[in-house]
């Protein structure tokens, strides 16, 4: 897993609520065995006519906006519990998604691989959104270490909830398995006390 | 379905899988959920899962269903109270008369769907129902083995002084046959009611989304709406309960011309029993097209997709876009509502026949 520490980027703006993860990634491109290369379905059927051309509406076409952030609407990530769905966010170049509110399934699978969700209160997202309208090119600051979210125009910040543990893995690039074998016995002991 | 039909699901397990519906567990009153591929492997490799205590939700739904009103519409009609993402960050437990009157195959479709909440399981205590459903199954416990884990079972339940972070109250009586007509689950309504009104920013801007994919309007009502597809299966609705209820409203009838109509067994053990019984026959004189045990089309990864900008009305538990196959319009509803619905080729009330 890729460290992530301090991020700094335009933003990929997304004002939809209840993204699912079908839209992300539509389950009829989920037969891979590794989690490479899904970024070019991502968002597929809002991104892609059926014939593979371009929907020109739809903001992954539209060149003014890039970035490694994604700013989305509330309810980011509901549904099916497909870690394709960090996948391919994150094979696409997505590091950062923003939004008011995730679905809980999303959240955990995106941390675990090194994607950082940050839930910011409603009135910071729109404002966000606001500013991305008024300038596509608009830098956001993140610091995971000071778990802050920073707006470079307005200069508008919010600090954010990130567990100390996966905050931990996030700035190490460590995984949840390293993690429980290092403390293998205890869970042993653990277990057998129950048992 | 196939840890319940085998007996391997039992009460007070605790049940991951790489499927949010692992859900439908729940119902034997076990901890049950979903999980990602790194977590799985997790599991693989330390039988460890690194977890946030989740919050505790109770549901209740007292009362008598009407008739012809399922399960089905019971988690239908929460879920379009508590919208798509009310449940997240809870389990639940469901609880009170009605649910408690429901067979296995009816909590397991409740179960099954906890997740179109957001929440991550919802569970049910086990009762005698379970106990019933559980013994003489292939790897259940057998002999004074069942007995002693039924004593266990038998103490699965909340205690009534139990605390919960949230809790909600419903009458079964207020319950109709429910329909989705939006693009998440949250988006459902009764079927004699209108399809409502959402204003304010955010929120109107991805219901307009919504409405418009659907090709529907605010103030429709779905009744007498046209369909062109009707997929009976999933994980949520193709036990043998649901096919039975199926078979025996369709015999002697005829699907609709304009409707290309599926029953999908959800595993062989269902789809053999389904024959056995001769519900295939049955399903198959009435023009369904009785297929092999699977997924098929609650998710269109194989060759069972509806067409775009085609209706159909589901028993499966998404009603996302594309969900079914790009464009594909999905409307939930329960297995004997998509049973009337494939036979008049429109959307009825299934309480005419009752």
């Amino acid at each position: 897993m890729e460290k992530i520490e301090l991020l700094k980027s335009s933003c990929i703006p997304l004002p939809i609520e209840d993204v699912d993860t079908d839209q992300i990634i539509p389950a009829r491109f989920l037969k891979a065995t590794t989690k490479e290369g899904f970024g070019q379905n991502l968002f597929r059927d809002w991104r892609y006519h059926s014939n593979d051309t371009p929907k020109e509406d739809f903001i992954l076409n539209n060149s003014i906006y890039s970035g490694s952030i994604l700013v989305a609407g509330k309810n980011f990530g509901c549904g099916s519990s497909r870690e394709h769905a960090a996948w391919s966010l994150y094979d696409f170049g997505i590091r950062v998604v923003i939004s008011s509110f995730f679905a809980d399934i999303f959240q955990g699978n995106a941390l675990n691989n090194g994607l950082l969700p940050i839930t910011v209160d409603d009135a910071f997202l729109d404002h966000l959104f606001q500013e991305i309208e008024k300038d596509p090119r608009v830098q956001v600051e993140v610091s995971v270490p000071d778990q802050t979210v920073r707006i470079s125009s307005t200069g508008q910040v919010r600090s954010f909830d990130l567990d100390p543990y996966k905050k931990l893995c996030l700035i190490n690039g460590y995984d949840d398995i390293d993690y429980l074998l290092s403390i293998k016995e205890k869970i042993e002991q653990f277990e057998f006390s129950k048992i | 379905m196939i840890g319940p039909e085998l007996g391997v699901t039992q009460p007070g397990m605790t049940i991951v899988c790489g499927d949010s519906h692992t859900s439908t567990h729940g119902a034997f009153g076990t901890i049950a959920f979903g999980i990602g591929t790194s977590q799985v492997e997790q599991v693989l490799a330390t039988q460890c899962l690194l977890l946030s205590r989740p919050k505790k939700m109770r549901i209740n739904v007292d009362g008598e269903l009407q008739k012809g009103v399922l399960s089905k519409d019971i988690i239908l009609y929460i879920i379009s109270q508590l919208t798509a993402a009310g449940g997240t960050g809870y389990f639940i437990e469901y609880a009170g008369s009605a649910i408690r009157n429901l067979s296995m195959e009816g909590r397991m479709t409740i179960c099954n769907m906890s997740i179109e909440m957001g929440a991550r399981g919802g569970m049910i205590a086990p009762d005698q129902i379970t106990f019933d459903y559980v013994e003489g199954r292939e790897f259940a416990p057998k002999g004074t083995d069942f007995d002693q884990a039924k004593a266990y079972w038998s103490t699965l339940y909340s205690d009534n002084d139990a605390v919960f972070d949230k809790e909600y109250h419903y009458r079964a009586e207020e319950i109709e046959p429910m329909l989705t007509y939006g693009t998440n689950p949250g988006m459902g309504i009764r079927i004699n009611d209108a399809i409502p009104t959402v204003s304010g920013d955010q929120g109107e801007a991805s219901f307009k989304k919504a409405l418009n994919y659907m090709g529907l309007s605010s103030g429709d009502k779905l009744l007498g709406h046209p369909i062109d597809y009707v997929f009976i299966g999933s994980c949520t609705n193709s036990r043998i309960e649901d096919l039975r209820l199926v078979a025996e409203f369709v015999k002697g009838k005829k699907v609709a011309e304009n409707v290309n109509a599926m029953v999908v067994p959800g595993s062989q053990q269902v789809r053999n029993q389904a024959r056995s019984e001769g519900l295939d026959q049955i399903l198959t004189e009435a023009g369904f097209d009785f297929r092999e045990a699977g997924c098929s089309a609650c998710l269109g990864m194989n060759e069972d997709k509806v067409p775009s900008g085609q209706y159909c009305v589901s028993t499966s538990n998404r009603n996302f876009e594309g969900r079914q196959g790009p464009g594909a319009r999905t409307i939930l509803a329960s297995p004997l509502m998509a049973a009337a619905t494939a036979i008049e080729g429109k959307i009825v009330d299934i309480r005419k026949y009752l």
